[in-house]
């Protein structure tokens, strides 16, 4: 089974289309589908801005696991209904498997634990797509691998878009560090650890303390949410030629994208080589790509919303030539890179 | 867990996070509540960032955070990063995130990643409900419905003693000279009931009875009988177009109803449809019961009741109300919400007798019949709808269809007391033969009120006079109508939901067991009647009836004049009839309105009613 998340860094970042294209790919390869959402996505028109929206279609034999009424509504039939026991806000979430293809609306699990409990129906052999809502990243530290939607609709300022990419790119390619068996029990034998995050004023001030004061200290786990600035107190407060050996430990980079401005993480990066501390997760999940999407609707009047698009060559050219990490705009260039990062993926 | 106080209920810790300063007061309410039923409650200050909320949570170990915030595109997300805090903080593996404020909805809660939304139409009952366990969707939703019976309780017992005896004896007249005649009318409700019953099971006497039926009717109705000529402005409904009403039960144990629309169907209020195509209505019937209609009322075309023969199959018309057919009530039954009470209008035509057959076969509730309004104001010959009325009544008996008896003929400018003259008289006759009538005076702005000044001051003391002098009559329910507000509305939809909601209020101050309204852009409807007007009147009628609460509304001592001119009046006319000895001679000579007032005796179906043998 493997797991492919589609997060976006905003609302209307064009992860729908990414997920639709995605959909189309694995159904031409006759791969077993299961589909998800964290959120509500499928509808004709958005919720907030009114303005049109991609509608979701499955292949025959895809599974999708949405709110009952929605499997109901659906147009394409649904047999094999079972119930995950998970509530949403939308009522009980089903499984059921499409007799034929159709149109549908997605309704999932909103928690990491939910999600968890709604995968555990995904057959083995299953390829699982896991929809996104606004910036919501958090459950997809269950993806397997991720691929993220950004555009003008988070910032229609490219070279800050490419910069947020780099940062992106930079923290879910933190390498992964093993933890001696046992280090979940608690401090010892090297082994510092750090629950409840990074993520208040005061926070970076008390690691650093911690750190300071442990003699022969070689990891540093580091639980829960972090943010930049914090993260960037410890660093300020650390007495770092002490600690030349030590690696900072977080549980997810997923942990480090939910708090705080995305940018101060460039600040962290360039001093953390100068000190020599390492810095990596326990986990993580491989970024397949970025989909860029030129797309942002622009309030016209109380309420009311129009489509509108920042020059899409000149977007997607600039941020291309910022960024190391593989980007495309589907709309502009066709599904042709997705479809590549996605066979590199099956390969 | 804990079990809270006294009351048996699990007791839950409950985080309440306002995220502005000025977005708390729905909080403070569900803290209130809360904190009554026992549950321990966290009430945040309104100016921590979302990091501070999410810790101070984490130091409670919340069962829910319930967050309050008016939304916006930006602050949207704003609320999805605190999902995400919430979630990797690891606070959902215990706690359900709960959002409320103005726009929000259960599916942009959804979307944000929240366990319930609740918008401004939500009680405070129901978050807390929702605390307690129960399912959200019973929790946000309209408590499933039971029809009631708006007669209960009601005697018809005449506590007017001289009134009663007047109204009797005419009645009683009345039903003598009927029970001795019939017309096409009474033939084709006959046959009807016949046909329906050998469709199936006999086509060689269905064929038969066919022909016979056909021979009764006239016109273009006649004409589709003959040559399958469809009548002018319709077209037969087509399989998918019957489809989609079929469909639109297909969820309907999912749909959520707001509560806070249910005080409508407390207050028995109805919806009446009539769009011309009953794919509409059944949307339409289905909109006002999911903002809270306790019932819809069948609107029929208004040519369908000057011609002999109501036709068959299902049929849109492009004008002017439903076509009244078997196929297409039964289509619209099926689809509507389950609970719902449903009227099928049978009072002014000459098909009277054989729409009470239809209304029973298709499952209606209730249906409406009034002699002496169909004569005076819908253009049918008062004998023959006389003989066609007193049928009607017999068979809503014989099927227990309970009936309003409408006095719309104020509209045309007949006074009260005449037109309430006829209707206790109809309506005397109804309980004669066994029927249970609700009285339906007319709620508006009437000529009668505009010539004499009743509604010169107000829109009040007029209507509650009518109300005083009725429940001061007899002993039977009311149902202002129908619908109520004429006159009184404009094309503005503003002003139009603003006079229907005072006027639903002020019926049901006055004692009324039940209301029918239009939709605010209804009464001036210069083309098709649309959803966000329905909902606004519906919307405004909760507001009204909120706004008066059980305050009450105060006429001035003008009603109680206007009462008791109008029971003198309704005496007089009632002498007058009385005295005539023939009830038809009387709708002819003008003594329940006459060509000054403005109603002029009907000329469809004359000289078609004959000497039974």
């Amino acid at each position: 089974m493997e797991v492919i998340g589609f997060a976006g860094t905003a609302k209307n970042t064009g992860k729908t289309t990414t997920l639709v294209e995605v959909i189309k790919y694995f159904a031409e390869k006759h791969n077993r589908l299961f589909i998800t959402g964290i959120g509500y996505d499928g509808e004709d028109f958005d919720n907030l801005t009114g303005l049109p929206k991609p509608r979701v279609f499955v292949p025959e034999g895809a599974i999708v696991a949405s709110a009952l009424p929605l499997l109901k509504a659906s147009d394409a039939g649904f047999a094999d209904l079972k119930d995950t026991g998970v509530r949403c806000a939308l009522g009980r979430i089903f499984t059921g498997t499409a007799t034929s293809p159709g149109r549908v609306v997605l309704a999932g699990p909103a928690s990491t634990r939910d999600l968890a409990s709604v995968l555990a129906f995904a057959p083995e052999d299953s390829v699982v797509l896991l929809d996104g809502a606004f910036s919501r990243i958090s459950p997809m530290a269950i993806a397997d691998c991720l691929i993220l939607a950004t555009g003008a609709a988070r910032s229609r300022d490219s070279h800050r878009i490419a910069r947020e990419i780099n940062a992106m790119d930079r923290i879910m390619g933190l390498p992964v560090i093993e933890l001696l068996p046992g280090a979940d029990e608690g401090s010892g034998d090297g082994l510092l650890q750090v629950s409840g995050g990074l993520f208040l004023p005061g926070q970076g001030q008390e690691l650093a303390w911690r750190l300071n004061g442990s003699v022969k200290l070689q990891t540093a786990h580091v639980t829960g949410i972090v943010n930049p600035e914090v993260f960037l107190e410890a660093l300020e407060e650390m007495n770092l030629n002490e600690h030349r050996e030590v690696s900072v430990v977080f549980d997810h980079p997923i942990m480090l994208l939910l708090s705080g401005d995305l940018l101060r993480w460039e600040e962290v990066f360039s001093i953390i080589p100068e000190v020599g501390l390492t810095v990596g997760v326990r986990a993580t999940t491989t970024l397949l790509g970025i989909t860029i999407n030129p797309y942002t609707p622009t309030e016209s009047g109380a309420g009311k919303y129009i489509a509108t698009y920042v020059p899409p060559e000149t977007f997607l050219g600039d941020i291309t030539r910022l960024t190391k990490i593989r980007c495309t705009d589907i709309m502009l260039e066709g599904p042709g890179k997705l479809h590549s990062w996605l066979e590199r993926l099956l390969n | 867990m804990e079990r809270a106080r006294s009351n048996g209920i699990t007791r839950r810790k409950v985080v309440l996070a306002p995220l502005d300063p000025v977005h708390d007061v729905g909080l403070k309410l569900i803290r209130r509540k809360l904190v009554e039923r026992g549950h321990q409650v966290t009430l945040l200050p309104p100016d921590l960032s979302m990091e501070e909320i999410v810790a101070r949570a984490k130091a409670e170990d919340p069962d829910f955070i319930m967050i309050s915030r008016a939304l916006s595109y930006g602050i949207s997300e704003l609320l999805a990063k605190f999902v995400d805090l919430c979630d990797a903080a690891g606070l959902r593996e215990k706690a359900k995130l709960v959002a409320g404020g103005l726009s929000m909805k259960p599916v942009i809660a959804q979307e944000l990643g929240f366990d319930a939304g609740f918008g401004p139409d939500t009680p405070v009952e129901a978050a807390v409900a929702y605390v307690e366990g129960q399912e959200l969707d019973r929790s946000t939703g309209s408590k499933r419905r039971e029809k009631p019976d708006l007669t209960a309780g009601f005697t018809y017992r005449f506590l007017d003693g001289e009134i009663g005896s007047l109204c009797t004896t005419i009645a009683q007249q009345l039903i003598d000279w009927a029970n001795k005649r019939t017309s096409p009318g009474i033939e084709r409700a006959r046959l009807r009931v016949e046909m329906e019953s050998a469709r199936d099971s006999n086509p060689e006497l269905f064929a038969r009875l066919r022909d016979e039926y056909a021979s009764l009717t006239s016109g273009e109705v006649k004409e589709w009988y003959l040559t399958g000529k469809p009548v002018s402005h319709t077209r037969p409904i087509t399989e998918k177009e019957a489809g989609y009403i079929r469909s639109l039960l297909k969820n309907a144990d999912e749909l959520v109803i707001p509560r806070s629309q249910d005080v409508l169907s407390d207050r028995n209020v109805f919806v009446q449809y009539g769009t011309g195509c009953p794919v509409m209505d059944a949307y339409h019937s289905n909109l006002s019961i999911a903002w809270g209609a306790r019932g819809v009322v069948h609107f029929d075309p208004s040519w369908g009741a000057r011609s002999e023969g109501l036709l068959e199959q299902a049929w849109s018309h492009e004008q002017d109300g439903t076509v009244l057919t078997l196929d297409n009530l039964r289509l619209i039954k099926d689809g509507i919400i389950p609970g719902v009470l449903w009227q099928v209008r049978a009072h002014r035509g000459l098909n009277t007798p054989e729409t009470v057959v239809l209304a029973h076969l298709a499952g209606a509730d209730l249906t409406k019949i009034n002699i002496v309004y169909g004569s005076l104001g819908a253009g049918s010959d008062p004998e023959r709808l006389t003989v066609d009325g007193v049928e009607a009544m017999k068979l809503a008996a014989k099927y227990n269809l309970p009936y309003d008896v409408v006095t719309n003929e104020e509209l045309c400018g007949v006074p009260a007391a005449k037109a309430f003259a006829g209707m206790l008289i109809v309506a005397t006759a109804g309980v004669l033969l066994g029927g249970r009538p609700l009285l339906q005076p007319l709620f508006a702005n009437s000529p009668e009120g505009m010539i004499t000044g009743y509604t010169e001051h107000n829109f009040i003391d007029f209507n509650v006079a009518k109300m005083k002098v009725l429940s001061s009559i007899i002993d039977a329910p009311i149902w202002p109508g129908a619908p109520v507000g004429f006159l009184t509305q404009t094309q503005d939809r503003c002003q139009s939901s603003v006079m229907t909601a005072l006027h639903a209020a002020l019926a049901l101050d006055s004692g009324a067991m039940a209301v029918t309204i239009a939709s605010s852009d209804e009464a001036y409807a210069g083309g098709p009647i649309t959803a966000p007007a329905r909902v606004d009147t519906l919307k405004a009628t909760v507001a009204a009836l909120r706004f008066f609460g059980e305050g009450g509304i105060r006429p001035t001592a003008e009603a109680d004049r206007i009462a008791e001119e109008l029971r003198q009046g309704i005496l007089d006319v009632l002498k007058q009839v009385a005295a005539r000895g023939d009830f038809v001679a009387s709708l002819y000579e003008g003594h329940l309105g006459d060509k000054e007032d403005g109603a002029y005796p009907g000329r469809s179906g004359k000289g078609t009613v004959t000497l039974k043998h």
